[in-house]
């Protein structure tokens, strides 16, 4: 029977691959401490709910950068979501909103998708083109003004709520449990591991990485498209510039998770303690009462903080 | 090698927790930092406010909040302000935050009037004194706030009107015509300024020249906008007018680049100091006031008013009016 031990290599492999859960767990138990409303259930479904809107995008997000891509426009697929939604509820109701808001996200992540794999376009290029073209639509289509919606189901179901949990963060972790299954348990998601790992090497190998490519940005605009329709049932409201700080938001927290920007490895798991690791920071700036200047600059820090060790651990695993 | 790294990485995050505790400190003055901090526990029962502002880093942002915090720090409050980041839910999430730390009063300061009904109702569920600030609540709503301090944006953009006629009443044109550079598409200030300003000069014979030009009160973005205009319109131009005091620096930039300064009228809205500047150089004709500190004060003041149990107004207008050069001296520049 072997013997079970963690010599020091184990132990140092372990800290390697468990840094940010390891340090979000260290600094909610310090916060526990040094704030005693941290740990209170009214604080905790506060950040569940506020981290589950951008959360949705954040695993499409993931599932983009292993596949070796980026989307900027999807803070703009955003936008004209919570607009096209709020005009749709109002016209047509909820569900055959939820329904035209979810097709219009998939047709504008086709659109990226065919931009970038069938013709080509670097994803920044197309993808900034598009960010602004569907800004302007939502300009457009709106004469430039928020739009409000009073739809009565729409206000039941904002209202919603189990224990403090709203319908947003249930949606969320249905998200999670389906982006997690395919990426891991499937040829499907072994596809985008591919892709993203090596282009050359997985084109070679008979993968369609082309299909790969242009699939990534449909669930992107879906995703997209399903965090704004969250959002605009929050907020009863839509308007083109919200949700303006999306794209960088899920980079931030794939980046944090440890899903490398190269692609090819990383996954949505490790974005969900991205996403903690931020929720919890944020919220525990809030409570220490630290202004809003100050919180940038500790944001930031973190950031740097996050990113540098998880170059220089890498580093020194790979070594 | 190895130790030496991991010893840079643990100060990099030690250094960064301290940081964070450091700030909390900074901010809470003398307040323990343990626990969280209701007036109770603070010293001598000072109460706690909780701002958040949906435009924190916006130019006009920077003297409102500066006049909160001085105020609430000679009321004897403890003053917090966070960004929202224009975004109604994270500010929602921001209050609810705010109410479960056991914060006394609150002050809201909208991103767009559309998103402000949940908000304004999630405000009177906690039974907390709040105010809003600067930004109109949405129509549905608007009734349900206990106070809020904002300018009359209309009466804003009227001023704006009215300095335009007497503009060309002293200076007499056959054209009329005006270049106009406007703030955000769909804000209510940038609309409801434009809605004032249209009503005073309908009929007048004024002509805006150019349709919607956005620069988002974003100078450089004014300096672009401003640029175009003088190349398409050029000598036609009779007058210029600016939404804030920003873009009229970015335009007058434009407008000094291609020599045609002193060729037209010029007329902005606001109390920069290079507003100030330039209605004493005579480069611009007026402007029309519109006072961040007085209205960030203002906020406190109604606070404290409510949370005393006094009565309090449901709108207090932050005064307006026109400024020249020889008013400059009456009014706070920033």
């Amino acid at each position: 029977m072997k013997k079970l031990t963690l010599d020091k290599g184990d132990f140092r492999i372990f800290w390697i691959k468990n840094a940010v859960p390891i340090l979000l767990i260290i600094f909610a138990i310090s916060m526990v401490f040094v704030n005693r409303t941290f740990s209170s259930w009214d604080n905790i479904s506060n950040i569940i709910n506020e981290f589950a809107i951008y959360g949705i995008t954040a695993c499409a997000m993931t599932t983009a950068i292993i596949c070796g891509e980026f989307d900027l426009s999807c803070a703009s697929v955003f936008g004209w979501s919570t607009v096209l939604f709020c005009l749709t509820c109002t016209a047509f109701g909820v569900l055959p909103a939820f329904l035209i808001t979810m097709l219009s996200g998939v047709v504008l992540g086709a659109f990226n998708g065919f931009l970038v794999a069938k013709v080509r376009m670097p994803a920044f290029i197309a993808t900034l083109g598009t960010m602004t073209a569907i800004k302007g639509l939502a300009y457009v289509v709106t004469d430039a003004q928020p739009i409000k919606t009073e739809n009565e189901t729409l206000y039941a179901i904002s209202k919603f709520n189990i224990g403090g949990i709203t319908i947003v963060p249930l949606v969320f972790i249905v998200v999670v449990v389906i982006f997690i299954w395919f990426l891991k348990f499937t040829k499907f998601g072994r596809g985008i591991y591919a892709t993203g790992g090596n282009y050359e090497v997985a084109r070679l190998s008979g993968i369609n990485v082309k299909f790969y490519k242009f699939i990534v940005f449909v669930l992107l605009g879906a995703c997209a498209a399903l965090s704004g329709i969250m959002y605009g049932s929050r907020i009863m409201a839509g308007w083109a510039p919200y949700g303006s700080d999306l794209a960088l938001y899920c980079v931030t927290v794939t980046v944090i998770g440890g899903t490398s920007l190269m692609g090819g490895n990383g996954g949505v798991h490790r974005t969900i303690i991205g996403i903690l690791f931020m929720g919890v920071i944020f919220n525990a700036l809030t409570l220490l009462s630290v202004g809003g200047s100050m919180q940038k600059f500790v944001r930031g820090i973190v950031l740097i903080s996050v990113i540098m060790f998880d170059a220089i651990t890498s580093k020194r695993h790979k070594a | 090698m190895r130790t030496k790294k991991t010893l840079v990485l643990l100060l990099v995050l030690i250094l960064t927790v301290s940081l964070i505790s450091g700030c909390a400190n900074q901010q809470k003055g003398d307040a323990p930092s343990a626990g969280s901090a209701s007036s109770e526990d603070t010293p001598g029962g000072a109460k706690r406010i909780f701002m958040s502002s949906a435009y924190y880093t916006a130019p006009y942002g920077a003297p409102l909040q500066e006049a909160v915090q001085d105020k609430a720090k000679e009321l004897g409050y403890e003053i917090t302000i966070v960004d929202g980041e224009a975004n109604a839910d994270k500010q929602l999430s921001q209050f609810k935050t705010a109410v479960a730390d056991g914060y006394d009063a609150l002050i809201y300061w909208p991103g767009d009037q559309a998103s402000t009904p949940p908000i304004v109702e999630y405000l009177n569920s906690t039974g907390l004194p709040w105010v809003a600030l600067n930004t109109v609540v949405d129509d549905s709503v608007i009734d349900k706030v206990p106070c809020m301090i904002a300018s009359d944006e209309v009466e804003i953009g009227r001023n704006v009107g009215r300095l335009m006629i007497e503009y060309f009443e002293k200076n007499p044109s056959d054209t009329k015509n005006v270049a106009y550079i406007e703030g955000s598409p769909g804000s209510s200030y940038t609309e409801n300024l434009t809605k004032g300003m249209n009503e005073v000069i309908k009929g007048s014979g004024i002509n805006i020249l150019n349709e919607p030009q956005y620069a988002e009160y974003d100078p450089s973005k004014a300096m672009t906008i401003m640029e175009d205009l003088l190349t398409k319109f050029g000598d036609q131009i009779d007058l210029v007018v600016a939404q804030d005091g920003g873009m009229f620096q970015g335009a007058f930039s434009a407008i000094e680049a291609a020599e045609y300064v002193g060729k037209f009228g010029i007329i902005c809205q606001g109390q920069d100091l290079i507003v100030k500047e330039k209605l004493l150089s005579g480069d611009l004709y007026a402007s029309v006031a519109q006072d961040p500190y007085t209205e960030g004060s203002l906020s406190v003041e109604m606070l404290d008013k409510m949370i005393k149990g006094e009565e309090v107004e449901h709108w207090v207008v932050n005064p307006t009016g026109p400024i020249y050069a020889d008013d400059v001296d009456n009014y706070s520049w920033f």
